[in-house]
C-alpha cells in the first residue's frame, strides 16, 4: 500500500487510521508524485496487488501527471487507486470518475470507519 | 365651364390703367371673387407688402414701372414678396430678360401682347400649386436635415471613394471636437488609430462587396481631437450625397458599456477565484483538522503524541486564518474598477 502526499500531518494521520482499522500493516508513504513513481516503477510486480492514496495537488508532479505515467507499465486490475484530496471541486471529483486506474474519490478526511468500510467493498474484497 | 370660387388675393403690380383694367376683366372671367389689391408704382408696392398681414396667393408684376425696373424691381419684389408666386408680365421687347430671370426666382411669364384670359388663370392656378409643393418640399428637407444636424448621436456622411467627409452633424462636432472645417478637410481614416489602419481597410473591402442598404459594421476604434480612443458602434446607410456615392454613417459611442461590461467581467475573475481558494485552499487545513480532531478523540495516543497532534491542529487553524483572511481581501477587490490599460 502506498500513500502519496505533499502534506506530513495528513500522512501521519492516515497511518494512524490504516493502523486502527486494520487496513494494511504497513503502508509506505511518499512526499509526491515522481517520488512514488520511481519507487513503483522499480518494484512493480504484475502478480501484486497495490493499492493506492493518491492525493492530487503535490509539487513536481501532481496526481493527474503520476496516473499518466504508470499508465507505460501498471495495469489497472492490480493497481487500484484511491483519489484523496481535501478539494470538493466538481471538475476534479468527475474527472476522477473519468479514469481507469481509479476506483473512488476519497474527500479529505476520511475516518477509521470510510477505511473499515472501503476494506469491505466488493472493489477490494477480492485482494484482502 | 364654371367660375373658380377660390377668393384668390392677388397683388397687381401694373402703372398702365389699361393693362390693369385688362387684367382686371381676364380674372373675373374665370374666377368669382379674386381680391384684386393695385399698386402703381414700386414704392406703393412695398408699402402694401410690408403692411399686409395676410400674404397673397400670387403677384402679377409689370416690369417697367416708374420707380424701379427690370432686374433691381424684380429682385426687390422677390425680397419682399413673402413667398408668394411672382408672375411677370412683359412686353416682347422684354422676352429674353424675362427668361433670364426665371433662375432669379421668378414663377412665371407671360407676354402681355398673347394674353388671355385662359392663359393667365391658368398660370395663376398652376403656380400657386407649384409654390405650395415648392414650399412643403422646403420643409421637408429642412425637417430631415434637422434630424441629421440635431441627431443626439453623432453622424457623417462619407464620399465612399475617397473616403472624405462630406458633411457632419453637430453632435459629431461636438463629440469628437474637430469643427465643421476641420472634419470636412480630413477622410475618415484621420479619426482612426494608426494601428487600425488594416481593419479600416478590411472592413471597406468587406462593405465593397456586398452593396445592401444598411449595414451594421460592428465596433471599431475611433480617435478623438484630444488623442482619446473611445469604442464605436457603426451603422451606415448608402445614399447619393450630391452626385457621389456616398454612405450616411451613425456612431453609438460605446466606450462606457464595454468599460462596464470589463469590469463585470473582471468582478467575475475574481469570484472564480474565490471559488477555486474556497474549494483547494480553504478545505486543505479545515480537512487536516477535522482527520486530527478525529484521531485525538479515539483516546488511543500517548500524552507526548496527543500533545504533537494539537500542535498541529493549532496550526492548521492558523492556516486556515491566514487564507480565510486572503479571501475577504479577494472579496473587497471585487468592487475595483479596471484598469485603462486592461480594456
Amino acid at each position: 500500500m502506498l500513500l502519496v502526499d505533499d502534506d506530513e500531518i495528513f500522512i501521519m494521520m492516515s497511518k494512524f487510521m490504516i493502523k486502527e482499522s486494520n487496513f494494511h500493516p504497513n503502508p509506505l508513504s511518499f512526499m509526491d508524485g515522481e517520488e512514488a513513481y520511481e519507487y513503483l516503477k522499480d518494484s512493480y510486480n504484475p502478480n501484486e496487488n497495490y493499492v493506492i492514496f493518491l492525493d492530487i495537488n503535490m509539487p513536481r508532479m501532481n496526481g493527474w501527471e503520476f496516473l499518466e505515467s504508470i499508465n507505460e507499465f501498471a495495469s489497472p486490475s492490480n493497481t487500484l487507486i484511491f483519489m484523496v484530496s481535501s478539494s470538493t471541486d466538481y471538475g476534479d471529483i468527475s474527472r476522477a470518475g473519468e479514469n481507469i486506474y481509479i476506483k473512488k474519490f476519497l474527500s479529505k478526511p476520511y475516518l477509521t470507519e470510510t477505511l473499515i468500510e472501503l476494506k469491505n467493498s466488493p472493489e477490494l474484497k477480492a485482494i484482502f | 365651364m364654371g367660375k373658380d370660387t377660390y377668393p384668390y388675393r392677388i397683388l397687381v403690380i401694373e402703372d398702365n390703367p389699361g393693362d390693369f383694367l385688362l387684367i382686371e376683366d381676364y380674372l373675373d372671367e374665370h374666377i368669382l371673387s379674386v381680391q384684386i389689391v393695385s399698386a402703381k408704382t414700386f414704392k406703393e408696392a412695398t408699402v402694401i407688402l410690408e403692411q399686409q398681414v395676410s400674404v397673397f396667393d400670387i403677384i402679377l408684376l409689370d416690369l417697367s414701372l416708374p420707380d424701379k425696373s427690370s432686374e433691381g424691381l424684380l429682385k426687390e419684389i422677390i425680397k419682399i414678396s413673402k413667398c408668394a408666386p411672382i408672375i411677370v408680365l412683359t412686353g416682347f421687347s422684354e422676352l429674353d430678360f424675362a427668361i433670364k430671370s426665371l433662375s432669379l426666382g421668378l414663377a412665371d411669364y407671360l407676354v402681355k401682347e398673347d394674353l388671355s384670359s385662359i392663359i393667365l388663370y391658368k398660370s395663376i392656378v398652376y403656380n400657386i400649386e407649384r409654390n405650395r409643393y415648392i414650399l412643403k418640399i422646403q420643409s421637408s428637407e429642412k425637417k430631415y436635415l434637422n434630424l441629421f444636424q440635431m441627431s443626439p448621436l453623432p453622424m457623417w456622411v462619407y464620399d465612399s471613394d475617397t473616403l472624405e467627409f462630406l458633411d457632419v452633424n453637430q453632435s459629431a462636432v461636438r463629440h469628437y471636437g474637430y469643427t465643421m472645417e476641420e472634419f470636412l478637410s480630413m477622410t475618415i481614416k484621420d479619426i482612426r488609430p494608426q494601428e487600425d489602419m488594416t481593419d479600416l481597410e478590411k472592413s471597406l473591402e468587406r462593405s465593397k462587396s456586398k452593396e445592401q442598404d444598411f449595414q451594421s459594421q460592428g465596433v471599431f476604434r475611433h480617435t478623438l481631437k484630444n488623442g482619446r480612443i473611445i469604442y464605436v458602434d457603426i451603422q451606415i446607410n448608402l445614399i447619393k450625397f450630391n452626385d457621389r456615392n456616398a454612405k450616411l454613417v451613425l456612431a453609438n459611442d460605446i466606450t462606457n458599456s464595454i468599460e462596464h461590461t470589463k469590469t463585470i467581467e473582471l468582478q467575475n475573475e475574481k469570484l472564480r477565484e474565490i471559488s477555486w481558494l474556497q474549494s483547494h485552499v480553504v478545505r486543505a487545513p479545515l480537512s487536516r483538522i477535522m482527520g486530527l480532531i478525529n484521531v485525538l478523540s479515539t483516546d488511543q495516543l500517548n500524552p507526548e503524541d496527543k500533545k504533537k497532534y494539537l500542535d498541529y491542529a493549532l496550526k492548521s487553524a492558523k492556516e486556515l486564518d491566514v487564507i480565510i483572511r486572503d479571501v475577504v481581501n479577494k472579496s473587497q477587490q471585487i468592487h475595483l474598477k479596471p484598469n485603462k490599460d486592461e480594456l
